[in-house]
């Protein structure tokens, strides 16, 4: 069974100066207990439709399309009911632990906050756990954490004072958006460590534009380019053969691989070109790249790429 | 660094650089910063400085331009000791000197013009005629590759990474000789990352200039730097040649360091070699 189906998703945001096509024709689907990792460039929408997933988006945003968790579909849900699924059931771990944390109150009663709101528990019971949480988090002395206020911690530590929250209620599911964005390299990979051991048995959809925490966090892999899904598969699969143009110069572009950069730069999504949305930075694109819209096409039965050089209809 | 000592081929010298931010109520919490550090950047060199948050990279970087004052120690810059020059005397350095900072969205002025901003420091240094300053702004904004019409662009309609450049581009307008980028690209996605270090690269080439680049990304040092000094906790650990840095790291913190930058980068193998020879084409 399908864990959480998103099917023909999309988002638009209405704003002052015309309709923002934050995301097209999403089609994509998580198993339970799958991890799933969503990369692209900033403005790619990656964010978007994690908001989208948890119906988080502003108000101006409008969504079409079918989101469909455990067959029932989220889009049309009420808010009573989301608040249900928020936390309790899918939980995310939101991007910038600086902005995300509310600096007025102290750490223990941001987590115990979510614990109270979603079980019928005591305030002694949230607070233990919470105390529990922090310490599987690796914090030295959680009982002290507990009192202390966001400022008084580092990036690191507020991401996982991040990651305790969303664990509070135990979901299945995490969204978790770029939870390693801003960390120094030996805390980063002591976050992706600790998200990996956090996530074990639940479903976790990573947002990164950390082409490492993606490999080493998740067993799929879905790329993303100006609002739309352009490549997807097995994280190993896809980031050592990569097919679309787009992902092979993504990855030519790591410091490491000789620091290839893409020219140009991603359309603007409210006027986005009628063919291949990537076509003007695509190094031999086709004539009909300009003129057509290339859909996503499955290959290799587990793969699937939106470019017309493997789309043979 | 001994032959760095001769003077004429050492673009600035920091030696036993000390700092301590004093604060709080009675000035009771004091915070050393650098501890006795000591650098040479030789002329038309690019020596990356690396360390985790707080390791006081930036602080040094600073101080090697006199934006913070050291607590001790002396800074020589191309053969002057500008340690206790005052803020007069400092002027006649300032425009050799420029640094371009992380963010780009806080550097530039949300109400000025691309143009306004890239010409400020050649209206005050260099140029009162309008016509010539507009065509320095046209030539630099080609440098750093953005369109002419940027001229009169606002910066909340830019990108990460053209803002990036318009900063460079601010920060090339009086030719400095020395650069400190602090933390460029760790903003900016890979791709814009890869623009960016590129044009540095190549600007740097091009001009022969001299930058410190600051950065917690091993990886990024690695493909920019000539020379890496490693830091930690306000304390210079080594400082190598970046090939030897790598293969041979003398501290146990840069080892880690570098393990630890290995570790997420394991599919990094011959796969990722043949990306040059794209499969794609092929596959038709």
């Amino acid at each position: 069974m399908t864990f959480l189906n998103i099917r023909n998703l999309r988002v638009r945001f209405m704003s002052q100066s015309g309709v923002i096509h934050a995301l097209n024709s999403i089609d994509f689907s998580i198993d339970a207990g799958e991890s799933c990792a969503l990369v692209g460039e900033s403005g790619c929408g990656k964010s978007v439709l994690g908001m989208a997933i948890i119906r988080l988006l502003p108000s101006n945003a409008v969504i079409d399309g079918e989101i469909r968790f455990r067959e029932k579909n989220m889009a049309e849900m009420s808010e009573k009911d989301m608040q249900e699924i928020r936390g309790k059931e899918i939980a995310m771990i939101p991007q910038n632990s600086a902005m995300a944390l509310n600096p007025v109150m102290t750490i223990g009663s941001q987590i115990t906050e979510t614990i109270l709101l979603h079980r019928k528990v005591s305030h002694r019971e949230s607070t233990e756990r919470a105390i529990e949480l922090l310490k599987s988090l690796g914090f030295q002395e959680p009982e002290k954490a507990m009192d202390r206020y966001p400022h008084e911690f580092s990036g690191g530590m507020r991401e996982r004072v991040l990651i305790a929250m969303s664990l509070a209620c135990s979901p299945v599911c995490i969204i978790a958006d770029e939870p390693t964005a801003g960390l120094d390299l030996i805390i980063r990979n002591q976050t992706i460590v600790l998200l990996k051991e956090q996530s074990k048995e639940k479903t976790l959809l990573l947002i990164t534009h950390d082409l490492g925490c993606a490999y080493r966090l998740c067993n799929w892999i879905t790329v993303m380019y100006a609002g739309e899904i352009i490549e997807s598969g097995p994280t190993k699969e896809v980031l050592s053969h990569p097919f679309h143009p787009y992902t092979i110069g993504l990855l030519a572009s790591i410091p490491s691989a000789g620091l290839h950069p893409i020219s140009g730069m991603s359309p603007s999504p409210s006027n986005f070109p009628a063919g291949c949305r990537f076509a003007e930075r695509c190094k031999s694109p086709l004539i009909r790249c300009q003129k057509e819209h290339p859909s996503l096409v499955l290959i290799d039965g587990v793969r699937k790429v939106r470019c017309f050089y493997y789309d043979r209809t | 660094m001994e032959s760095a000592r001769s003077g004429v081929f050492t673009m600035i010298e920091l030696n036993n650089i000390s700092k301590t931010f004093v604060s709080g109520y009675f000035f009771h919490k004091r915070k050393d910063a650098v501890i006795n550090a000591s650098l040479t950047i030789q002329k038309g060199k690019i020596l990356g400085l690396v360390g985790e948050s707080g390791s006081g990279k930036s602080t040094l970087g600073r101080i090697a331009l006199r934006l913070i004052d050291p607590s001790s120690g002396t800074i020589v810059f191309d053969g002057t000791d500008i340690t206790s020059l005052s803020k007069s005397a400092l002027r006649t350095f300032r425009p050799r000197m420029q640094i371009v900072f992380q963010d780009p969205d806080t550097v530039l002025d949300p109400l000025m013009t691309i143009g306004d901003s890239i010409s400020e420091p050649i209206k005050i240094w260099r140029e009162s005629n309008r016509h010539k300053t507009e065509e320095k702004v046209l030539e630099l904004l080609e440098i750093v590759g953005l369109r002419a019409d940027m001229i009169s662009r606002f910066p909340f309609e830019l990108s990460g990474g053209e803002k990036q450049r318009v900063a460079l581009a601010r920060a090339l307008a009086l030719e400095p000789e020395f650069i400190v980028a602090d933390e460029v690209s760790s903003a900016l996605d890979l791709s814009v990352q890869a623009q960016i270090l590129n044009l540095l690269k190549d600007i740097q080439r091009k001009r022969k200039l001299t930058y410190l680049f600051i950065s917690h990304d091993l990886q990024v040092i690695q493909s920019m730097a000539d020379h890496v000094a490693v830091m930690k906790d306000g304390v210079i650990l080594e400082d190598q040649k970046t090939s030897d840095l790598f293969s041979s790291p003398e501290d146990p913190y840069t080892r880690q360091l570098i393990t630890e930058s290995h570790k997420s980068e394991t599919w990094f193998g011959k796969d990722l070699l043949t990306l040059n020879k794209p499969p794609f084409p092929l596959q038709k």
